[in-house]
């Protein structure tokens, strides 16, 4: 789920905050984005060969989440805004987690394609712990971002 | 450990983008746009068809014809799997990528180095960068992927 008291697009200043993402991990979202993805790792869907890896159980894959962060960005500008998602990956995500994640806006400048927002992003479990780490370019051109109304 | 030169090229291959695709990208990563999904939403932002998520070169996978593409990868590049882990990853959208294109996938090696950590680590780093072109040959999104394979703890 996201918040709904979203501050327009064109609106965000220095220090504005993006949309906030919370998910609660499930297996289900585990094996559906291995299935859209395509990585079949089984660390990723096999307990067995997952606890033989030195971990408790199964874990997402780092992209599921990245995913997950980058609806914070749709949220707040449209696909169109975002021009550039980057993520590091800084700790495992497993079933049960609690997942929140959201964005703050770093810089706002003018170029000649546009107002640029640099953003910068995180996403936490419930113990408060990164499991993501990044920044993202979003340009937001007169012809529109595709933002959501 | 046999590290590449940058600029090798992995592999080339189709990348056909499909609607059902798509969408189905676009819920298993809870990103439901209608920009992704509503063909009519789209067309009243004056796009010609849906577009994808800018995660969405990450399914390149399906199209590189191996079915432990990202296993057979580190095979090539002499990684071994059990000591990698993807580390980074950075997607550079330079113009949508629409529901219909046929795009053409170039996998390289952007970089590939080894460096020892103060507290005695030696880690392997490698860049492997993912190009995807349109029909018309223009250049439409980067995917920039670090993997790290650690070699040795002092």
């Amino acid at each position: 789920m996201t918040d709904t008291s979203i501050q327009p697009c064109d609106e965000l200043a220095v220090g504005g905050l993006l949309p906030m993402f919370r998910h609660v991990v499930t297996r289900t979202d585990i094996v559906r984005y291995a299935g859209a993805g395509g990585d079949f790792n089984p660390i990723h869907h096999d307990d067995d060969y997952a606890r033989h890896a030195g971990f408790p159980s199964v874990f997402a894959m780092g992209l599921m989440h990245a995913s997950f962060l980058s609806r914070v960005l749709y949220d707040a500008c449209g696909p169109l805004a975002v021009k550039r998602y980057r993520i590091r990956f800084t700790h495992p995500v497993f079933p049960g987690d609690q997942l929140t994640g959201g964005g703050v806006v770093e810089e706002r400048r003018q170029t000649d394609s546009g107002v640029l927002l640099v953003c910068r992003l995180f996403m936490k479990n419930q113990n408060d712990r990164d499991v993501l780490a990044g920044d993202a370019d979003l340009m937001l051109t007169p012809a529109g971002t595709g933002a959501t109304p | 450990m046999n590290e590449q030169a940058a600029g090798h090229v992995l592999a080339r291959f189709e990348f056909p983008v499909e609607a059902g695709k798509v969408a189905e990208f676009a819920a298993a990563g809870r990103t439901p746009h209608p920009l992704f999904t509503n063909r009519e939403a789209a067309l009243g932002a004056g796009l010609r068809a849906c577009i994808a998520p800018v995660t969405y070169p990450s399914t390149f996978v399906f199209h590189i014809g191996a079915d432990a593409a990202v296993l057979e990868l580190m095979k090539q590049l002499k990684m071994n799997p059990a000591r990698s882990v993807h580390g980074e990853v950075q997607f550079h959208s330079h113009q949508p990528i629409h529901v219909g294109e046929q795009l053409q996938a170039t996998l390289v090696v952007a970089s590939d180095e080894v460096r020892t950590s103060a507290n005695g680590v030696t880690r392997r780093f490698v860049g492997l960068n993912l190009l995807l072109h349109n029909q018309d040959g223009v250049l439409v999104s980067t995917t920039e992927n670090t993997f790290i394979e650690t070699l040795s703890h002092d």
